[in-house]
């Protein structure tokens, strides 16, 4: 690349990050602000720092670190089970033509489209003793983004030569060897998509637990901050404060995650 | 005949059971009950044909909501796969900044609507919000609007921020395809001396398939089943101005009227299965190609 | 081909065990938090549980609470949110008959509020012992439950009073008045006059707070507390008359085009919220708000400096003293029928005797219905108030209960009325009315054929 495009290239990828960035930095600053300051909303930095004031008032009036821990146990099996029983699935349909998975490719499609039904779903929950449960939470959070990763998975799979499978079994593997010793590990930069988006979706969602796990002991950090809101929705330092305390979690874990969906795992796989 | 037993319907059976008894039963379930005049208690006294649907498509409110969703959703599909697309180009170059791109523009998928919609709010205040102070700052006094509650433009507003929110989102899938065509692809069309633009042309672009439909059907689909942003942003206001039919359907059930709401339900249903089949089509016609 | 069966089948139960194991500890979840029910034996150790939205619980009840656990009894408030997601969430429960045993919910309910037939899901409490210090007469068509608005039939009282009533009135800064020399309005030329000196002035005459929409509607619902309205919304539950005849609630909304057209509100109207109104009034900066008296609770919290300055009149719609102040009756609370109704309704009894009313009131406003009650913590806008209510001024905000809730889009019908290219007051009557016939259709209702 010539180095004036290599400049003209860097500009643009700088600019683009700061249409998005100047909103985000809106939000950190002004959680930084006495209440008076951030009422005039701009992008000055705060004359009178009131972070620690901020977030311990949040802390204390949001009962965060409980529906921390509610969230943070909740997300994780969500999410791990999203990534195992999605995988799995999807590597059947995408790998056997038949007419089973034909029409369960269909009903994938179908479940993308087909809008969520709270009420019909708490006579399941019901039905099953599941409301109020995390256990019950996370089937939800399982079935509700099920079509969503299943067609992520299947459309990474169709990246991945079926020749290896073949390579693998003549090689002696099992199915289940065959599908987590060999596969498995080619859909890291998939799996890591689908960690961050499962993990996101789920820990930003509050109807779930809204509507299945409403007890004041098992609030999650998104139903404690949608019931802050509620109450102090004046205050807007307060309010971006607990913006930023709900968001950081999965903000560091992308970026924790980032290198893996960036490592491109299935070209190495082909050469050898 | 061997192959089979390796791919072994095993595998799929506890996903799909669970989408199947915590999904897609209920889903279906509910159907049922936009032929009847299921009201505020949820019970069932009559079945009323198609009554809900009639009163759907008479109320103009309604119409304007369908509207909304179709203009929504084509705005936000064209932008969010378009610029996607480029921005992850652009973040596939050897260039410094492609990390910090690759980072910041995923920052705002993660955040959740409400989140958004709360700093939204304060930017595109008509009065002191940032956007118009910039804009006025500058000297473009005239383009600084009402950007929330002009009805005629607010419908776009809530795009953009949709657009702003989600384009990290399908960047990020295409990287990761575009991370997946095969160096010594990329390594031989350099030895054979082809342009930038022709390797795109016929190396990255057919390998960028798979994941171009299903970034564009994922985009349609978001954008004509959106709700939380804008019930955030406007609650579909002011009046009706940003109503979509998400936020009808909520607001059929918040006024007892769950007949109709489940009703405006299948009808968006239906709306999205022949959207997303007939762009299936078309895309299937043009790979066939 | 052993080793993969093996492996095959560990996988599977390892599936299937997480999955079980999940449900399970689901289920025990489940069964300890219904263990109330199982010790219920003794009557001290019965635990209630009530539901009801998150801010009708403050420092009144806290205290009350306090004053309860004394006594033995076991409170248990589940807090949802307010608004509608909240109100979803109450019904489901009683959808699915996973019921509280003691509700905390808007009065008058009727089969049409999503609670199921009150008649099957609540206590009546038409006999019980707090009913002799409560007036039924002057409560009458805002607290009972009836269901077939038949004159002959007796109606049910189901709720037992919770909080105190409110008035939606002009509340107005005394200070910024009393600065600008100005009298309270007792016609619409005068509230025009008095609003043009506040303008000059350099102050917003009356805010607007648009963008929560059911803060538009108060003006309007202020302008239906009429006996004209009342015996109109008769005459449409039967369909005799429709809401288009309704000429007071025109006059509602015409005031609100008329302030947009003339001026006399805040800047961004449509941005600016319930918070900002309380803001505003409170510091003078706004002289006038038509709101209901529960925003002083709001404004007792959080801007405390300028509750003294505030004070409340009767909008002059009619003029000539003849507006009445659209009157809010108190929440209620409902026993609902289950094994722990006796405990639930002992409970009710005692918090409604004037001296646990004391209590309540001396610490929050609002104005209570149940007679006796001698301690009160009213701000000088609700003693105003007071005023108008005990000199028989008031009448409901709905004055007659419709049988189809017309209002139910009100809301965002007001703010249509102030957009542009929004609606006429006609066409907001009209498609109310629309609102109603179909709702009558959807029942099957053999006058609205």
């Amino acid at each position: 690349m010539r180095k004036g495009t290599k400049l003209f290239l860097e500009l643009i990828a700088l600019l683009c990050s700061a249409v998005i960035a100047v909103p985000l930095y809106f939000i950190i600053v002004n959680s930084f602000k006495t209440k008076a300051e951030a009422a005039d909303l701009s992008l000055k930095l705060p004359t009178d720092w009131n972070i620690i004031e901020n977030y311990r008032n949040v802390f204390e009036s949001a009962q965060i670190p409980m529906a921390f821990w509610n969230s943070l146990v909740i997300t994780f099996f969500s999410v791990l089970f999203i990534i195992v029983f999605c995988s799995m699935s999807a590597f059947v349909i995408q790998r056997r033509d038949s007419k089973l998975t034909r029409i369960i490719t269909q009903i994938l499609v179908v479940g993308l489209i087909l809008p969520g039904s709270i009420i019909t779903t708490y006579y399941v929950m019901d039905f099953l003793n599941l409301v109020r449960t995390y256990a019950g939470v996370i089937l939800l959070f399982i079935a509700g983004n099920y079509a969503l990763m299943t067609y992520l998975y299947i459309s990474f799979l169709q990246g991945i030569p079926k020749e290896l499978d073949e390579a693998a079994i003549i090689d002696g593997s099992g199915k289940y060897r065959l599908f987590f010793r060999i596969i498995f590990p080619l859909l890291l930069p998939v799996n890591a998509s689908v960690l961050i988006l499962a993990a996101m979706t789920v820990w930003n969602d509050f109807l779930t637990p809204f509507y299945f796990l409403n007890t004041a002991d098992r609030y999650t950090l998104s139903l404690a901050i949608y019931l802050f809101f509620g109450q102090k929705s004046a205050d807007w330092n307060l309010v971006f404060s607990v913006i930023v305390i709900v968001s950081m979690p999965v903000i560091l874990l992308y970026m924790f995650m980032q290198r893996f969906i960036i490592a491109g795992m299935t070209s190495g796989a082909v050469k050898s | 005949m061997l192959k089979k037993q390796y791919y072994s319907y095993s595998l799929l059976v506890p996903g799909m059971l669970i989408f199947t008894v915590f999904f897609l039963v209920p889903a279906l379930m509910s159907f049922y009950f936009a032929f009847t005049n299921w009201d505020a208690s949820f019970t069932v006294t009559r079945h009323v044909g198609f009554d809900n649907f009639k009163t759907l498509f008479e109320n103009e409110e309604n119409v304007l909501a369908f509207k909304n969703t179709f203009i929504f959703a084509a705005v936000t599909s064209f932008f969010k796969v378009f610029l996607g697309l480029l921005l992850a180009i652009l973040a596939n170059q050897m260039i410094k900044s492609r990390l910090i791109l690759r980072s910041v523009l995923f920052f705002p998928v993660i955040l959740s609507s409400v989140a958004v919609a709360l700093a939204f709010n304060a930017i595109f205040h008509p009065g002191k919000g940032l956007l118009n102070t910039a804009l006025r700052s500058v000297g473009l006094d005239s383009l600084a609007m009402s950007w929330l509650t002009d009805p005629s433009i607010v419908i776009y507003s809530v795009a953009f921020v949709e657009i702003w929110k989600f384009t990290g989102m399908s960047m990020v899938l295409f990287l990761a395809a575009l991370q997946s065509v095969p160096q010594d692809v990329i390594e031989a069309g350099k030895i054979d001396g082809a342009s930038p633009l022709k390797m795109f042309r016929y190396v990255t672009l057919p390998m960028l398939k798979p994941v171009l439909n299903t970034n564009i059907i994922l985009s349609v689909i978001g954008g004509l089943k959106v709700f939380d942003l804008v019930y955030a942003l406007t609650g579909g206001g002011p009046g009706n101005s940003s109503s979509v039919i998400n936020t009808l359907v909520y607001k059929s059930f918040a006024t007892g009227r769950n007949g109709e709401g489940t009703a405006a339900n299948l009808v968006l249903f239906l709306i999205v299965l022949i959207t997303v089949l007939l762009l299936n089509k078309i895309i299937n016609r043009n790979t066939s190609r | 081909m052993k080793r993969s069966k093996m492996k095959k089948s560990l996988m599977l139960l390892t599936v299937f065990a997480m999955v079980f194991a999940l449900a399970a500890c689901g289920g025990k979840d489940n069964d300890t938090g219904n263990d109330g029910a199982v010790n219920g034996s003794g009557e001290e150790a019965v635990t209630i549980k009530a539901i009801g939205h998150t801010t009708w619980f403050i420092q009144g009840m806290e205290a009350v609470m306090v004053e309860a656990k004394k006594q033995g009894f076991n409170l248990e408030i589940e807090k949802v949110p307010d608004g509608s997601d909240g109100e979803n969430l109450m019904k489901t429960r009683f959808a699915t008959n996973d019921k509280p045993d003691l509700l905390f919910y808007q009065s008058a309910i009727t089969q049409s509020a999503g609670f199921g037939n009150p008649e099957e899901v609540f206590v009546a409490q038409d006999d019980q012992p707090w009913m002799q210090n409560f007036d039924k007469v002057a409560w009458k068509n805002l607290m009972d439950s009836d269901d077939n608005l038949q004159d002959d039939v007796e109606s049910h009282w189901y709720g037992a009073p919770y909080g105190g009533a409110n008035t939606g009135m002009v509340l107005y800064n005394k200070k910024l008045f009393a600065e600008l020399k100005l009298e309270i309005p007792t016609n619409m030329d005068e509230f025009w006059a008095v609003s043009e000196k506040i303008k000059s002035a350099g102050k917003t005459p009356v805010f607007l707070s648009g963008k929560d929409a059911w803060t538009v509607q108060l003006p309007v619902l202020m302008s239906n507390a009429t006996q004209e309205t009342a015996d109109l919304i008769a005459k449409i539950n039967v369909n005799q008359a429709k809401v288009t005849d309704l000429e007071d609630s025109k006059t509602g909304m015409k005031f609100l085009q008329e302030l947009m057209s003339k001026g006399m509100v805040n800047d961004d109207v449509l941005s600016a919220t319930y918070d900002e109104a309380q803001k505003a009034l409170s510091e003078g900066e706004a002289g006038m708000y038509l709101m209901a008296t529960w925003v002083m609770n709001e404004i007792v919290t959080k801007y405390p400096e300028g509750v003294n300055d505030i004070g409340a009149f009767i909008m002059p719609y009619k003029g000539e003293g003849k507006d009445l102040a659209a009157l809010w009756q108190p929440w209620s609370m409902y026993v609902v029928k289950g094994p722990k109704q006796d405990a639930v309704q002992e409970f009710v009894n005692w918090f409604e005797q004037p001296e646990i009313q004391d209590i309540f009131f001396s610490n929050q406003g609002g104005i209570p219905a149940i007679k006796g009650v001698t301690k009160t913590k009213l701000t000088p806008a609700e003693v105003d108030a007071k005023k108008f209510l005990d000199a028989g001024q008031g009448l409901g905000n709905v004055p007659y209960p419709p049988l189809y809730n017309y209002n139910v889009n009100l809301p965002t019908l007001s703010q249509e009325l102030i957009i542009k290219g929004g609606k006429t007051p006609e066409q907001v009557l009209e498609a109310q009315q629309k609102e109603l016939e179909t709702a009558a259709k959807a029942k099957g209702d053999p006058n609205f054929k």
